[in-house]
């Protein structure tokens, strides 16, 4: 079970990271566009 | 074509990412819910007991992983023929999602070798060929850091995303040009499925891909944003040049 776990744990984890990390430079980089 | 019309054709391309954003979005966390759900309840497999539910995430992410490459290498051909700025854009977030993709299928499989074969990795015509594939577009990726901005480097980065593209059949088919030396499974067939395992594995490979989706539209719009950003600030530090060679002919 600890392997399925690890499997499925590793993939969702990283593609919430990307995805937040999408998110978070989306509005950095349309508060900086804003700005000027 | 004309650099209005291409303006134009960024633009739509922009736009049509931030409408897609939300719809993609919650289509991917529809899907994600029903597919853990599918999966917990997926019976055990007789031979390789709960393990064997790596099926469901591990082929999707390949398919996922394909789709970024293929898309990469579709982007660069719209921009050799099209010149417009916006497939270079598409060509290069396909590249990245397809490359953390095909790092997760990388990571997920050699769960599932240990958990059955009692080793992390083997040296199959399979794996192997997953991993050159990786090292393909993670070096297309480098080049693109490096050369940013530079559109030469653009062109020659559509040519290389189009020739990296040669090595998905050949993955596809290492099991079989490996003949019977190979320690991969077989591609699945059609009923090669047993009995209650073709929902979760259909659900996995809906879940995956909307998850390629949703985030390949959230880079193509980063990606949009900080080219308008470039351009602003190159436009400003041209105007702040005209304004200080003005004050020196003075």
């Amino acid at each position: 079970m600890g392997y399925v776990i690890a499997a499925y744990g590793v993939t969702l984890a990283t593609l919430v990271a990307y995805l937040g990390h999408l998110v978070r430079e989306r509005r950095r980089l349309a508060r900086e566009l804003d700005a000027g | 074509m004309g650099s209005t019309a291409r303006a134009a054709g960024d633009a739509a391309v922009d736009r049509l990412a931030a409408r897609l954003r939300a719809p993609t979005g919650w289509l991917l966390a529809g899907l994600t819910g029903a597919w853990l759900v599918a999966v917990v309840r997926a019976p055990e497999d007789a031979v390789q007991g709960v393990i064997q539910k790596i099926l469901y995430v591990h082929p999707p992410l390949a398919f996922a992983a394909y789709l970024g490459f293929g898309l990469t290498a579709v982007g660069g051909a719209l921009y050799l023929w099209r010149g417009d700025d916006a497939w270079d854009r598409l060509a290069r977030s396909a590249a990245e999602v397809g490359v953390l993709f095909c790092t997760l299928m990388l990571v997920t499989g050699p769960i599932w070798a240990r958990g059955t074969w009692g080793r992390w990795w083997s040296w199959d015509l399979r794996l192997t060929l997953t991993l050159l594939l990786w090292f393909v577009y993670l070096a297309y990726l480098l080049l693109r850091s490096f050369t940013e901005g530079s559109e030469r480097a653009a062109r020659f980065a559509a040519v290389y995303g189009i020739a990296g593209l040669a090595v998905i059949p050949l993955n596809y088919f290492a099991i079989d040009l490996a003949g019977g030396r190979a320690i991969h499974p077989e591609n699945l067939g059609s009923g090669s499925l047993g009995a209650g395992m073709g929902l979760p594995f259909l659900m996995g490979v809906l879940a995956t891909l909307a998850a390629f989706v949703h985030l390949l539209v959230r880079r193509v719009e980063v990606e949009g944003l900080r080219t308008r950003l470039a351009e602003r600030l190159a436009a400003e530090r041209d105007r702040a040049g005209h304004e200080e060679g003005g004050r020196w002919a003075m």
